[in-house]
């Protein structure tokens, strides 16, 4: 039984030198898997009053095509973007207030819980079980009328009950949580989908003109 | 004790078991799969090294048999052709560095690497996962080979003029990923986010995958290419721009119109879908009057051409039923472009790759002017020049001025002047503005007064503004913006309104999910407790509320949008601006300004908050009770007493009480034929049934509960269409009754805040519990 044993075990040893030595394998980033970024938040609707919160885990990356998106993460590059604090500046006069001795006044505050507020807007009205992903990007600040907001962005999956899956850029009010703005949302294809039908319910107290 | 080592052992086979499949590449396999075992195995013998056996074509076309059963041994209609010389299929730039564009095929998301050939060759059965990946590589390098060479071609002769194409493009730096095996059923699709395409399968015969049909694969490539196009000017943008493919809409028609093209642009075949779609499920689409699926009465006589608006809602699969989706939608734009493809062989003497790819420079010149979230539009351009400014650009593609096509149709025919008239485009023959506009015409999309070459503002001496030749437009139908109304018919509703519980829960949590919601609705409570179901608009509800809009015209109207977003009609101290008489001045109206005020304005173009109102406003005693009055939620929230924390946006009391939600502000119908209203226009001609609203033909609006009931609202919303003559053009006079200060002009991007391009639409209701 000791063979059998470390038998095993050297094909497991064999495995795992395999596993971290595939060229493929290697080509993903160190930071990808390094869960202390914590750059990835899964939210899980279980009932109408409890939403559960958990770093993703690699299945479910698999299952959202997450991992795919690794090198995705748009790192700020100078020859491209404006930055304060660390941040990608957007909007309205970048040049100046890239010199963060310009004073700029922000119109919020950075939340470390911004996420979670975020994950709550986002399947408060969805059904049980439904869940999402959320992925940081980017951190932002959005000039207008001489005014800052920090803002977050970020990559949102939905894994609907149904099997559906739909994800979309988001942008993010780092204090509230709330989305600002979406983008590059999934263009399905879907055949029979033939969007929702309303029946009206009613028209009888609108008056016109 | 033997329990624990039969425990043990069970432990580790599992744990080898998991590792190793987890860690060996995707090799492949010859297992079968499918509903057809008679299979006779493909061999690579007769391959050199990098070749592989791909479906050239679909296979209705390979046989000339589109009654081929579904369930045939496609293996017989393989063919050897050059895959990679990869060890694993990757395609574009190595390493993926962002100077150029690279991609790799995976069986599906669960894949962990791409496909990797044991032996240098790629023979699969074609009822495998590992064809599909094969196929779908070889199919997506011959469009994107064949793109990038053109779109490097397009840099070079962007340099002749003043290009939307800039010098320097920035590609991402990853590769589009494409999933040949999708557990997706009856769906392919593009997900910009993740940077990736899916094929899947038909529920009705699995042996059906998409990823058989090389013009699937072109026309999700295809809507890649259009996310390329639309950002070639926004690599520093944060927030980009995008086609709307998430309800009806005339941006979204034009981008799958688009997608099917790219599939005539690889293969030169007037049908998309024959296999995929087509084959089972007659779902499949032409791209020329030439296809015989059409149905009678349309060819390529150009009075028989695919125009708009009238062929808006065709299937030609079932040509008497009307449908609103923007694949169908879409075939006028598709149509065009093969059209004018086969002008250019026939005008110029151009080969078709050459004519085609010709169209795709005009289209990447059009998609990367019109996406430009900077607001220069072009590499010459100044500020202001398209999208208002770079910090509301964004907003003003979405809504304020979306693509549509109109403005698609007008930019297209710039870039065509510019590089077929007044550059050699047409191997030295002359192709003039009239051949541009008659063939423009034949479709319907002859839609506008002028080329806008300078962007609206541009001084016209140093840089003119062509004007469409009037005899030209005798197809495309221009109607005054008055003739679209409220359905007048007696006794006929003003609005519908869906206000039950799970309608709306249903229709929330879906377009949550697709990203389209932008308000934060939290206020309102989970399940939405205060939807009663009654048809009314009541205290706490969310409510979707659609237009009965008629078409007062003698023609058909076309892409039209109704707005429900913030805009100009508040003055600065709070009192609402009189338009069409209302409100009166003893209401709490005052006179709008005059429109010379916004053609005043020059760019770089701002919008002061103030300037931004939402569309209703309320009925009330003012606070000095004196008379009623018409006025914002703001003022109203100050007589009621309403702590601004009670609002619907706690840190905006602007619209306090009702609030139209952003992203759903916005509602599109496809055509109102004349003399109609939309259900009309839509109702089956044959059983008379009618055609349901969908999401995008409502505005969704949230109700506070705090509202008191009985408080009457009234909100003003804005409406227009594509093929209106005055939405877009530019009439006003620099002194009242004078001539016009630009003729032909187009309206300046600051004027879609105002009144003017718009007709203005009022509803009015009593909030009742």
């Amino acid at each position: 039984m000791k063979k059998y044993n470390l038998f095993f075990m050297s094909l497991l040893l064999a495995s795992l030198i395999a596993y971290f030595t595939h060229p493929q394998m290697k080509k993903i980033p160190n930071h990808v898997t390094n869960k202390s970024e914590n750059k990835w938040k899964t939210f899980e609707k279980k009932s109408a009053s409890r939403i559960e919160a958990h770093p993703t885990t690699e299945t479910e990356l698999a299952k959202g095509n997450v991992t795919r998106t690794i090198a995705s993460v748009d790192k700020p590059q100078e020859n491209l973007f404006y930055l304060r604090e660390d941040r990608i500046l957007t909007g309205e006069n970048l040049e100046k207030y890239q010199d963060e001795s310009v004073e700029l006044p922000m119109l919020n505050k950075i939340n470390t819980d911004w996420k979670e507020a975020l994950g709550s807007e986002l399947l408060q009205f969805q059904k049980d079980d439904t869940k999402i992903i959320v992925k940081d990007e980017q951190h932002i600040i959005k000039i207008k009328d001489n005014q800052g907001m920090y803002l977050e962005k970020v990559i949102i999956t939905y894994f609907l009950k149904n099997g559906d899956q739909n994800s979309f850029h988001a942008l993010v009010d780092s204090e509230t949580g709330s989305i600002i703005d979406t983008w590059d949302r999934t263009i399905h294809e879907k055949l029979f989908k033939r969007s929702q039908r309303l029946e009206p319910t009613g028209t009888s107290n609108i008056i016109g003109r | 004790m033997k329990m624990k080592k039969l425990v043990s052992h069970i432990f580790f086979l599992t744990t080898f078991g998991i590792i190793f499949s987890a860690c060996t590449p995707n090799l492949g396999s010859s297992s079968l799969r499918g509903s057809n075992t008679n299979t006779q195995n493909i061999s690579g013998a007769n391959l050199g090294i990098g070749q592989g056996y791909v479906l050239a074509d679909t296979p209705l076309d390979i046989t000339g048999n589109y009654l081929l059963d579904p369930n045939t041994d496609l293996n017989s209609l393989l063919t050897p052709a050059t895959i990679t010389n990869n060890g694993f299929l990757t395609g574009g730039a190595s390493p993926c560095s962002g100077a150029l564009p690279c991609f790799d095929v995976l069986a599906n998301q669960t894949s962990l690497s791409a496909l990797q050939s044991a032996d240098g060759k790629w023979a699969y059965n074609y009822n495998t996962p590992e064809f599909l990946q094969v196929n779908t590589f070889f199919h997506m390098t011959k469009i994107l080979d064949q793109f990038f060479i053109n779109l490097s071609n397009s840099r070079t002769l962007s340099t002749q003029y003043d290009s939307a194409i800039p010098l320097n493009i920035f590609f991402r730096t990853i590769p589009l990923h494409a999933y040949a095996d999708c557990n997706f059923a009856d769906n392919a699709n593009f997900d910009p986010s993740k940077f990736s395409l899916c094929f899947g399968y038909l529920t009705g015969n699995k042996n059906i995958k998409f990823a058989q049909d090389n013009t699937i694969i072109y026309h999700e490539v295809g809507h890649y290419l259009q996310n390329l196009q639309f950002n070639l000017r926004n690599a520093a943008a944060v927030i980009k721009p995008e086609i709307n493919y998430g309800f009806y809409s005339e941006s979204g028609s034009i981008g799958e119109g688009l997608s099917d093209f790219y599939s005539y642009y690889v293969n030169g075949r007037p049908r998309i879908g024959e296999w995929a779609t087509g084959r089972t499920l007659n779902a499949s689409r032409p791209i020329s009057e030439s296809d015989n699926l059409h149905a009678s009465g349309i060819s390529t006589d150009p009075a028989q051409r695919l125009s708009y608006p009238q062929f808006l809602n065709y299937d030609p699969n079932n040509a008497q039923i009307p449908i609103e989706d923007i694949h169908y939608s879409g075939m006028i734009i598709s149509h065009y472009l093969v059209a004018l493809s086969e002008d250019f062989i026939t005008t110029c003497g151009m080969t078709k790759p050459a004519a085609t790819a010709k169209v795709i420079h005009l289209l990447s010149e059009t998609l990367a002017e019109i996406g430009d979230m900077s607001s220069t539009a072009t590499n010459a351009g100044g500020l202001g020049k398209i999208n208002l400014n770079a910090v509301d650009s964004k907003d003003w593609l979405r809504v304020s001025n979306p693509m549509t096509f109109r403005s698609f149709a007008q930019t297209f025919a710039k870039n065509l002047f510019q590089n077929m008239n007044q550059l050699p485009g047409c191997n030295g023959i002359a192709y003039g503005q009239d051949k541009i506009e008659t063939l423009l015409d034949d479709y319907g999309l002859l839609l506008f007064r002028s080329y806008n070459q300078n962007r609206n503002y541009a001084d016209p001496v140093t840089r003119p503004n062509t004007l469409v030749m009037a005899s030209n437009r005798k197809k495309s139908t221009l109607i005054s913006k008055n003739l679209i109304k409220l359905d007048p018919t007696p006794g006929a509703s003003a609005a519908f309104v869906i206000d039950g519980q799970d309608q709306i829960t249903n229709g929330v949590a879906s377009l949550q999910s697709l990203g389209i919601i932008l308000s934060n609705l939290s206020q309102t409570p989970a399940g939405f407790p205060f939807n009663n179901g009654n048809g009314r608009v009541s205290p706490g509800e969310v409510v979707a509320i659609g237009l009965n809009l008629y078409n007062d015209s003698n023609a058909i109207m076309g892409g039209i949008q109704v707005l429900a977003n913030d805009w100009n009609h508040i003055d600065p101290t709070g009192r609402p601006y009189i338009f069409d008489q209302w409100p009166l001045a003893a209401e709490g109206g005052t006179p709008a300004p005059a429109p010379s005020v916004a053609a005043a304005k020059v760019a770089p173009f701002t919008i002061p908050a103030e300037e931004l109102s939402p569309v209703c406003l309320i009925q009330s005693k003012a606070l000095n009770g004196s008379s009623t009055q018409w006025m914002t939620q703001k003022a109203y929230r100050q007589i009621v007493a309403v702590d601004q924390t009670m609002c619907l946006d706690t840190a905006n009391d602007k619209d306090c009480f009702i609030r139209a939600v952003k992203g759903v502000e916005q509602s599109t119908y496809s055509k109102l034929a004349p003399k109609s209203n939309w259900g009309q226009t839509m109702m089956d001609p044959q059983t008379k049934a009618a055609y349901s609203l969908s999401w995008s033909n409502v505005i969704l609006f949230q109700v506070s509960k705090h509202i008191p009931p009985g408080t009457v609202v009234n909100c003003r919303l804005r409406v227009r269409f594509s093929n209106c003559e005055d939405c877009y053009h530019d009439q006003t006079s620099a002194t009242p009754g004078g001539p016009l200060t630009r003729p032909g002009y187009d309206y300046k991007d600051i004027y879609y805040n105002d009144a003017d391009p718009f007709k203005i639409v009022s509803l009015q209701f009593s909030v009742i519990d």
